[in-house]
């Protein structure tokens, strides 16, 4: 597919053949990923998202995985009518995010046995700490599992601050006037929580 | 003999008989609640809770209302280490924080019904929009119950960032050197989030 591609708060997940942008730098990026090898031509642009320096359906694909859960309630409508201006008609918005209602239903289901306060010096995050778990275990609710609910909170936008189900992303993308093309359910990395993955055209 | 009593995290409801202590100003904290006059009220201090200017062991009793779930999981050890620094041996620590357990519980039962973004200009305010529900209403997902997940997200610190039950708070208690002397289940303002109630002991 031709035309202009971005790849909107890519963290350590650069993609070859689009405009990859984030909050932090290729620098903070290394620091907060130490075992991800970014190549050597990789570009992060710093452009503000709810502004993007693109003209009035002008872009013909935005994704952004793992972007809207970090966004407050006052900028998750921003950022949906920034990526609806930008658009061409039949442009395309891919996008993941957490699903809510099984984050909560794993989190109410798992042994509510607290461990450790979190950690996150250089030694824990090598360690795969999350709370004195050492692993992404989703077994306990006081490791990986809450993290999934309020965000990693290992850098500056680490935070989560809102939530979606499948009902919701429907109700939003028929609120945008965007079409569904499919809706799936993944595991984030293969084999972490599920997120949802959705895919939809602007009409 | 003078006793102090702190009231950290104090927002719109400053205790007579206490140093108020929140990160928003007076003026601030009426501009979120307009309903509310604190011009007469006790005096709100900006202290940093995580370095209190009082000396070890000093303080006869802390209490701390809807604070917890504010302090990101990095800030969450720093502030129970320094509540119980200032505390006198056998101080009084009082604090309520959502009950999570419920409060997840409660949201999926919740009907899984869109309508709105959020709004937050000050007649949306005024109206309880609420992501268009208009009210406090606990009965759809998307409105008062995922303010309750992620904050009411009106102003700079109104993020939750991490959350609590019965037994966390037990063990985290245990962890830091202070004794329960009850827990119970509360309401917030008699009618909203499910909370629990603390009172505990300086080792």
């Amino acid at each position: 597919m031709s035309g202009i591609r971005l790849n909107l708060g890519c963290g350590g997940r650069p993609l070859a053949d689009y405009y990859n942008v984030d909050m932090n730098t290729l620098e903070q990026l290394r620091q907060r990923y130490p075992t991800q090898v970014f190549p050597e031509n990789t570009r992060i642009y710093p452009w503000n998202i709810f502004q993007l320096p693109f003209k009035d359906g002008s872009v013909a694909e935005i994704r952004c995985d793992a972007l809207i859960e970090h966004l407050s309630f006052a900028e998750e409508s921003k950022f949906f009518f920034e990526v609806g201006r930008v658009l061409k008609t039949g442009g395309l918005l891919r996008f993941m995010v957490p699903d809510l209602e099984q984050v909560l239903r794993l989190w109410l289901e798992a042994k509510d046995d607290w461990k450790e306060f979190f950690r996150n010096d250089d030694e824990a995050i090598r360690a795969e700490h999350w709370f004195g778990q050492n692993s992404y275990t989703t077994e306990q609710r006081w490791g990986y599992l809450t993290a999934v609910i309020f965000g990693s909170q290992n850098g500056e936008g680490q935070y989560h601050k809102n939530g979606y189900t499948e009902q919701k992303i429907l109700n939003i993308l028929s609120h945008l006037n965007f079409e569904l093309e499919s809706l799936t359910r993944e595991r984030w990395k293969g084999d972490r929580e599920f997120v949802l993955s959705v895919m939809a055209r602007r009409a | 003999v003078n006793k102090v009593r702190l009231n950290l995290g104090c927002g719109n409801n400053p205790l007579p008989g206490y140093v108020n202590v929140d990160l928003n100003t007076v003026e601030e904290i009426m501009a979120r609640y307009p309903d509310c006059d604190l011009r007469n009220g006790p005096a709100i201090h900006q202290y940093d809770i995580l370095q209190l200017p009082f000396s070890s062991s000093s303080i006869e009793e802390v209490r701390a209302d809807s604070l917890l779930e504010h302090l990101s999981f990095l800030d969450e050890p720093k502030f129970f280490n320094e509540v119980r620094r200032v505390l006198k041996p056998g101080g009084i620590f009082r604090f309520t924080v959502q009950n999570f357990e419920l409060v997840a519980k409660r949201w999926l039962e919740a009907r899984d019904e869109w309508k709105a973004f959020y709004k937050d200009d000050p007649d949306s305010i005024r109206q309880k929009h609420w992501f268009g529900q208009y009210s406090y209403t606990q009965e759809s997902r998307w409105g008062y119950l995922t303010a309750m997940i992620f904050g009411n997200q009106k102003g700079v610190g109104q993020f939750h960032r991490n959350c609590y039950t019965r037994g966390k708070i037990e063990k985290v208690m245990e962890r830091v050197g202070f004794e329960i002397v009850s827990i119970e289940d509360v309401l917030w303002k008699e009618a909203r989030d499910p909370m629990l109630s603390v009172l505990a002991k300086k080792r």
